[in-house]
């Protein structure tokens, strides 16, 4: 089986490194952004087959990558999945209706996040 | 011819004592006895027969004898003969009436003469009666003072000099005073009938004053009657004028008019407790003429304004409001002009005492019975209905603000905590997953070093929070000793700063000669933490931010400078206030609570922060401090 690559953009370092982590014991490839605009430049030359991004983050925040992504031919069609701080039922409605796939509060298990990104990854 | 007593000495008085009064009265009196012998004739009988002998020479004269001479004056002779002869001796006889030849009539009475149940002669009495229609000066006067008998009022009549000529029934009740008063003046027929002289004087100046005028003069007079009851009579004195325009006489009449009196004080009453009501009333309410000028304004006006009433009355409605308001005033000549027949607004007034007051005004035309019709003013003050809107839309906003601070709160606390936790339980994962694998997924220190530090983040923010409620109990005391300032700062910078997480590295300035001062070296490196924390937050991907310090003879400055994102301007105030945050710091993680600890910490050195800020520049928060011993 090919190994699937997964964008993960978080500004957290400690965050980031761990989600990495967990992905590559599962056997996943991932891709690390600590930031939006670091996210669209490994967009440019690299295809995931799936996005993790933070919410809450400096200058672009998660919002805004997802809208820039949907906005791309190249990459609209990629499942994407927010990580985020915010656990409230309304903020969680309002990350799917703004077109991502899926919503993972944190703190979140590597249990749910390996769920999550099966689902996602069909 | 007739013949003359010449038996005089032969005949019997019987009527002893009333030839005095016969001869006075104006009737034709023959007395007779029964002998049919003349007893007594007075002049007038003489008179109306034609008798040319004295009356005392008829006296013992025969009747029968001389009746041809008596009937011969009678166009019926022989009926008066018979009625003569043929006397009917016991029976009164009244008014007979006898049609003498020349075409007057005479009217006989006829009075049996009795003494001690005797008849002892027969009386006559002749009158000539008067022509009914030819009326005598005499009886019009009577017919007219008859008349003014039977009318209610009192009226008399008073020749030049006062005195009385004449005073119907009702002015004068007995006849007898009546009688007495003919003559007198009305100062002594009051005196006379034991009635208040004052009142007869103040009649008499007001006749003579119709006199010296030549007009009515008229006044009310009260008097109080027999069942107390006061009574009120308009008497009018008239002047009466001869064909030479000159004053005969003094007409006085007087009118009831206590009906009149007790309605009048009823409705002055009325009146007056309408107004009353009105002054009880809490709107002001006034009333104007059809120019404008105040006719009424209640007792709230002094209220409400603190401005008297008396100041203003008479004047024009725009002197009470008298600053400009065309609105107002165009609403009322709407209302005056009949363009409106109701209109209403708002409005603010500067009471005395220097405090706005909000009226609402209703302005409707008074009723009127000419076509002059004013306008009615109706002022409710909603002062404090206004400020109790305000104070509720006061607390509203503030509710509404709480309700986002403690959701602003709730937000970042559980992002201050969701965060590390992540980091937490993730790492904890990995560990457990390598342990379960027994495959290495680089250092085990490193996730155990996260767990540590992010425990450590969470025991800190938790710490800040808990000092958030000391400062705002106000349990925390400054505890300050001898420092180096320059040395303590390097300290606070090297803990973090030096270089931060993202590389770079904090500038120290210092000025001037370091001067030696105590401070509470916790407080302060807390607060300088917390400044230089928000430099770096702030200023990702800008230059190094500055810590300055700077030594004055009475104070020193610690300044943590940034070119960051800048507070907007109507922020800073804000700045130090729980948990809020400026409105640009977006996904910017931060708690609000730093400032607050800083601020606080260093009104405990008795200092103060000092904030300038601008817009995508850059920020500096200088902490202005005295030195301490």
């Amino acid at each position: 089986m090919s190994q699937h690559i997964v964008l993960v953009i978080e500004d957290e370092p400690a965050i980031l490194n761990n989600i990495c982590t967990i992905l590559q014991i599962s056997g996943y490839q991932f891709i690390k952004a600590a930031n939006g605009a670091e996210a669209l430049q490994a967009l440019a030359t690299q295809t995931p087959q799936l996005i993790l991004c933070d919410v809450m983050m400096p200058g672009m925040d998660g919002f805004e990558v997802l809208k820039t992504i949907r906005q791309n031919p190249a990459t609209q069609h990629i499942p994407f999945c927010f990580l985020s701080a915010r656990a409230d039922v309304v903020d969680i409605d309002y990350g799917l209706h703004s077109g991502a796939n899926g919503y993972l509060t944190k703190p979140f298990t590597a249990k749910d996040l390996i769920e999550t990104a099966k689902r996602l990854l069909g | 011819m007739l013949q003359s007593n010449q038996k005089i000495q032969s005949y019997t008085y019987l009527n002893e004592g009333l030839d005095f009064i016969f001869e006075s009265v104006e009737m034709g009196v023959l007395i007779e006895n029964m002998n049919r012998q003349v007893e007594f004739a007075n002049q007038v009988f003489c008179d109306l027969f034609n008798i040319q002998l004295a009356p005392h020479q008829l006296k013992g004269t025969s009747i029968i004898e001389n009746l041809p001479h008596f009937s011969l004056q009678f166009e019926d002779a022989a009926a008066f003969e018979k009625s003569i002869t043929q006397i009917p001796a016991t029976q009164l006889i009244k008014n007979e009436k006898w049609k003498t030849c020349d075409g007057k009539i005479l009217l006989r009475d006829y009075i049996p003469l009795f003494k001690d149940n005797e008849l002892k002669g027969h009386i006559w009495m002749y009158r000539e009666q008067k022509q009914t229609t030819t009326l005598q000066p005499q009886a019009a006067t009577s017919i007219i003072e008859n008349a003014f008998d039977h009318l209610p009022g009192e009226i008399a009549i008073f020749d030049t000099d006062a005195k009385i000529v004449f005073a119907n029934k009702a002015y004068i009740s007995s006849n007898e005073k009546r009688i007495w008063a003919k003559g007198k003046t009305l100062s002594q027929y009051f005196s006379y009938a034991n009635l208040s002289t004052e009142t007869a004087l103040f009649r008499m100046e007001n006749i003579k004053k119709a006199i010296q005028e030549k007009q009515a003069v008229s006044w009310e007079e009260l008097s109080i009657a027999p069942t107390k009851s006061k009574q009120y009579h308009l008497r009018t004195c008239y002047p009466v004028f001869n064909t030479q325009k000159q004053i005969e006489s003094v007409i006085e009449q007087s009118i009831d008019i206590s009906v009149q009196k007790s309605l009048e004080a009823r409705l002055k009453q009325v009146i007056q407790q309408f107004f009353n009501t009105l002054d009880k009333v809490n709107d002001i309410i006034i009333q104007t003429n059809d120019e404008l000028k105040l006719e009424f304004i209640n007792k709230a006006w002094e209220e409400i304004t603190g401005q008297s009433i008396a100041a203003y009355n008479g004047n024009s409605i725009f002197d009470i409001l008298s600053v400009k308001r065309y609105e107002l005033y165009g609403k009322m000549f709407a209302v005056l002009s009949g363009e409106a027949s109701e209109k209403s607004g708002l409005l603010t007034i500067q009471a005395k005492d220097g405090k706005e007051k909000y009226l609402q005004y209703n302005l409707q035309p008074t009723f009127s019975v000419d076509d002059k019709q004013g306008v009615l003013a109706t002022f409710t003050d909603i002062t404090n209905q206004q400020l109790q809107q305000s104070q509720l839309l006061e607390l509203v906003k503030r509710e509404k603000e709480l309700n986002e601070l403690k959701t602003a709160f709730v937000n970042m606390v559980s992002h201050e905590l969701r965060t590390p936790l992540t980091v937490i339980s993730s790492s904890a994962e990995i560990l457990d997953l390598m342990l379960q694998s027994g495959k290495s997924h680089g250092e085990v220190s490193i996730y155990t070093k996260q767990i540590i530090d992010e425990v450590e983040k969470m025991t800190a923010f938790m710490q800040d929070l808990l000092m958030v409620s000391k400062i705002e109990a106000g349990k925390i005391e400054l505890n300050p000793s001898p420092s180096n300032i320059a040395a303590f700062i390097e300290k606070v910078v090297a803990n973090g700063f030096n270089p931060w997480k993202d590389g770079r590295s904090t500038d120290i300035q210092i000025k001037r000669t370091p001067v030696k001062t105590a401070i509470d070296e916790k407080m302060l490196e807390h607060a300088l933490h917390n400044l230089l924390t928000n430099a770096f937050k702030y200023s990702s991907g800008k230059a190094n931010p500055v810590v300055r310090v700077s030594f004055a003879k009475t104070y020193f400055t610690i300044s943590v400078v940034d070119n960051g994102i800048g507070i907007p301007a109507a922020e800073i105030e804000k700045l130090f206030t729980s948990f809020f945050r400026a409105t640009n710091a977006g996904n910017i993680s931060g708690t609000g609570i730093g400032l607050i600890v800083t601020k606080y910490f260093t009104e405990q050195h008795k200092g103060y922060v000092l904030v300038k800020s601008q817009i995508n520049k850059g920020t500096i928060f200088t902490l202005k401090l005295p030195y301490l011993q």
